[in-house]
């Protein structure tokens, strides 16, 4: 550290400094440099909250890229961590999803984008969505070592895997580049070619947007509020009840007739039960005859109409004796759509037979 | 020398989202601003020599200066400069306080006046020079950099280019050195004089203010820095542990250096009252003062921090 010299120890004067050249402008540019950092400090603190002043434009604009015309929820099979078949579109059918593709080596991109999104789904307590990782690595993402890999993310990750054939079917239905494995080095060590997109997958089963590499948490937690809020995207499409009745019981059992429209995906009525009876039972016409069904198709833009000497839903073992005026429940069971309770109706023997006659 | 070899080399550290590697890397921007800066040095150095001979304190300025150089050696360069250029805002962080703390000071108290004379007549800086060297002045120059070479929207497009770090580290020296300016200024009657003045300016420019961004820092719920959170990980590492070490960097990373000149101030104006003060009472029958063989002599050739209006060369 400097000691102070004594001044009988300083070096001989110096020539005088001619200390007031060169004040001109230089001076005047320190200041002007100066308020303009003060402007930027300004600017830095005012811009900590969302301008309330900001346009509509900028109001409803996503960080994410829109995905124009909105692509369909892909419809694949692969293998979860727990070494079962996990239907992506039967599993997350109506539900806010983010899907990625990636592998568990990747040493920047995979890492960094699940942290950014579950990080910030964890700080807005998830909102209901679910995450799903497919690996494009499969001879190293063992289910084991996909499960070990997920779990440093704050929140619930989805972790799939199958076979490269699988995999590449499974990214083409998803509208992503394919990923390409890089060949090995000296140490056996590659890389992995891969889509960076994370796309995302609203309530009404379609893609919007998709968010490049390098968004941010702060974009996260701006975006996804106003993806869930958005009443277009969060209409769930599927298979809805338009309509249903019933008939009179007669020694225990009881005939259902339910319409349906399906207008989401393919999928089946695979099931039905009725909590006021033992046996419930699909019956279909083949011809004159009538057989019991275990799923009846349900066709995307297909409707379903059951009416009496039809299609219906045969309810046996009722538990009660049910006349006009009563309602029993029916709860149908579809391959993807979530099962669905219906509160039927009874209607009077006359009243069928006009039905059957329309 | 080959184009592969001038597309592998790089100016300046710069944010690249590369996964981090431990083979060194070289960066012919730092060698070139460090040849240019010890260069000068040594050349007007040896001029001074050639002329007039260079007397002990130049000596010692010598030392200070190669010192305050390496300091910024090490922080620009492979790996800390990198580090801190593209990965961990805490290294960030930390080579803010080492160019402030470390190099811009060593770097003061290693230009001797005649030199520092000599550079402001050609670079026609004396007007900046009158304005920097005003306490005030200092502390706003300090305290504005720090902020705005810590702005979001500056840092992120600055450390992503090898221009725009070069110049975030360039602001950073210069304005240490200006910093230091008002208590190490090379010359003598310029520095603020009283030691309890030189104390509070250190504490409020050095100390105080910059717990304000640290804080700002420390407590955001985000991280603010896109180059650092979208940089690959160092082990579990995440972007918010990264930026609260940062921000308490920020805060109080500075208190080993700064409250060490600080004390070190104390205790010179201590010893030097002391001295006084027994020069007083040494006197003969005539009361005259009687020398002193056994007090222990300041050496000339050292720069002060407690400086005296009348230590200063005549101008």
């Amino acid at each position: 550290m400097a000691i102070d010299a004594p001044p009988h120890l300083e070096p001989p004067p110096e020539a005088p400094v001619p200390r007031d050249r060169g004040r001109g402008p230089i001076g005047l540019i320190v200041v002007v440099g100066l308020v303009l950092v003060a402007i930027g400090i300004v600017a830095f603190i005012a811009g900590g909250d969302e301008d309330p002043a900001a346009t509509d434009a900028e109001q409803t604009s996503f960080y994410g890229r829109p995905v124009e015309p909105a692509i369909e929820r892909p419809d694949f099979t692969l293998i979860g961590t727990d070494g079962q078949p996990y239907d992506f579109q039967a599993e997350t059918q109506g539900q806010l999803t983010f899907l990625f593709f990636g592998y568990t080596n990747c040493p920047d991109v995979c890492p960094i984008s699940m942290a950014t999104l579950t990080d910030a789904l964890s700080k807005l307590n998830r909102v209901g969505a679910k995450v799903v990782f497919v690996t494009t690595d499969p001879s190293r993402d063992t289910p084991e070592r996909l499960a070990e890999w997920l779990r440093m993310f704050p929140v619930d990750v989805v972790g799939l895997t199958g076979s490269i054939e699988q995999l590449e079917a499974a990214q083409r239905a998803a509208g992503v580049t394919v990923a390409i494995a890089e060949a090995p080095d000296a140490n056996g060590k590659y890389t992995v070619g891969h889509s960076s997109a994370m796309n995302v997958y609203t309530p009404d089963d379609l893609q919007h947007l998709s968010y490049p590499a390098g968004t941010v948490q702060s974009e996260w937690m701006r975006d996804i509020p106003r993806i869930v809020a958005d009443p277009n995207w969060n209409t769930a499409k599927g298979v809805a009840v338009i309509g249903a009745y019933a008939g009179p019981s007669s020694g225990g059992s009881s005939a259902v007739y339910v319409s349906l429209a399906n207008d989401g995906s393919d999928d089946v009525l695979a099931g039905v039960e009725s909590p006021d009876a033992t046996g419930a039972s699909l019956h279909r016409t083949e011809g004159t005859t009538m057989v019991e069904s275990d799923e009846i198709d349900l066709p995307t833009g297909s409707s379903l109409v059951m009416q009496p000497g039809g299609t219906h839903l045969m309810l046996e073992g009722l538990t009660r004796e049910v006349a006009e005026g009563d309602t029993v429940r029916v709860v149908l069971r579809f391959r993807k759509a979530a099962p669905v309770t219906v509160e039927v109706p009874v209607l009077s023997f006359d009243d069928l037979a006009e039905r059957m006659a329309e | 020398m080959s184009e592969q070899f001038l597309l592998a080399v790089d100016w300046w550290c710069q944010s690249t989202r590369a996964p981090w590697t431990w083979t060194p890397k070289l960066y012919i921007g730092v060698w070139i601003v460090m040849a240019a800066l010890l260069g000068t040095y040594g050349w007007a150095m040896r001029k001074r020599a050639r002329s007039v001979g260079l007397d002990a304190r130049d000596k010692r300025a010598i030392l200070w200066f190669v010192l305050g150089a390496l300091a910024l050696w090490a922080a620009t360069d492979w790996p800390l400069g990198l580090l801190g250029s593209g990965y961990l805002l805490s290294v960030h962080t930390t080579l803010y306080l080492i160019y402030t703390m470390v190099a811009a000071p060593l770097m003061v108290i290693g230009i001797p006046s005649w030199m520092a004379t000599n550079l402001f007549d050609r670079v026609r800086g004396w007007g900046v020079y009158r304005w920097s060297v005003k306490p005030w002045i200092a502390a706003i120059v300090l305290n504005v950099a720090l902020v705005f070479t810590h702005l979001p929207f500056i840092v992120d497009p600055f450390r992503s280019s090898q221009i725009g770090s070069f110049a975030l580290d360039a602001i950073w020296l210069l304005s240490g050195a200006v910093g230091w300016l008002p208590v190490l200024t090379p010359f003598r009657d310029d520095r603020i004089a009283a030691p309890i003045w030189k104390c509070v300016y250190l504490f409020i420019a050095f100390g105080a203010f910059p717990m304000l961004p640290g804080a700002f820092i420390t407590f955001s719920p985000l991280p603010l820095y896109r180059v650092y959170e979208l940089a690959p990980r160092f082990g579990d590492w995440t972007p918010e542990d990264d930026q609260q070490l940062a921000g308490a960097l920020m805060k109080v990373g500075n208190i080993p250096i700064l409250w060490t000149v600080i004390a070190a101030v104390f205790v010179k104006t201590a010893l030097s009252q002391n001295r006084s003060e027994r020069r007083v009472n040494l006197v003969d029958d005539d009361g005259r003062p009687v020398p002193e063989d056994d007090e222990a002599t300041p050496e000339p050739d050292v720069p002060s921090t407690v400086g005296s209006a009348s230590s200063a060369p005549a101008r």
